[in-house]
């Protein structure tokens, strides 16, 4: 599967191309459908809290921490209750799907999609010249 | 797809290539599309404040 980098307009430069890709996070019969910025550099794959809202799960008691940014900016994070199951889908494509824990950060500005659960279980290949990215199981 | 620096700090909803709707929170951007027919199929989005790097 092939995705095309999303562009952003406007911001300090004047185009910013960033390696996202629509994803599906399902739970429990609710789904969300998000871009999603594949993150090398992150170990897990964060979520903004409002998304757990959306798919009925309760944070109240689980495990959360304060994770580090680039900048030794500090947020916290909750752990998902349970694993969530994640859907790529793409025209003519048979749908990537995996069931990963994710993590939902009480100040997320993206999603992030980490190493544990989804970068370590697909093939990721950035060709930024092209500014895409592909995706293989 | 594209999306302005106007959205900056806001949820997104898109379709195919082209922004649908917007707002502050996601509730409220739900809220505001939820008698369409494919709301369950749009692209719901939060979109980076500014550049970003290695945080959230």
């Amino acid at each position: 599967m092939i995705f095309p980098y999303i562009e952003f307009r406007g911001f300090v430069e004047e185009r910013i191309f960033r390696p996202m890709i629509p994803v599906t996070f399902e739970f429990g019969g609710k789904s969300v459908t998000t871009y999603a910025l594949v993150d090398s550099g992150a170990d897990y794959t964060i979520l903004p809290i409002e998304i757990a809202g959306r798919l009925n799960l309760k944070l109240e008691g689980q495990i959360n921490f304060e994770i580090l940014g680039a900048g030794e900016n500090s947020f916290r994070v909750y752990k998902s209750p349970e694993n969530i199951k994640h859907i790529i889908k793409k025209r003519g494509f048979r749908d990537i799907t995996c069931m990963a824990e994710v993590y939902f950060a009480e100040s997320g500005v993206t999603t992030l999609l980490g190493q544990k659960g989804f970068l370590s279980s697909l093939d990721v290949n950035l060709r930024g010249k092209k500014r895409e990215l592909e995706i293989k199981v | 797809m594209i999306f302005d620096v106007k959205y900056a700090g806001k949820w997104v909803a898109s379709k195919g290539n082209s922004v649908i709707d917007s707002a502050p929170t996601l509730k409220t951007l739900t809220n505001k599309l939820k008698d369409r027919k494919d709301s369950t199929k749009l692209i719901y989005t939060l979109i980076p404040k500014g550049l970003i790097a290695g945080s959230v």
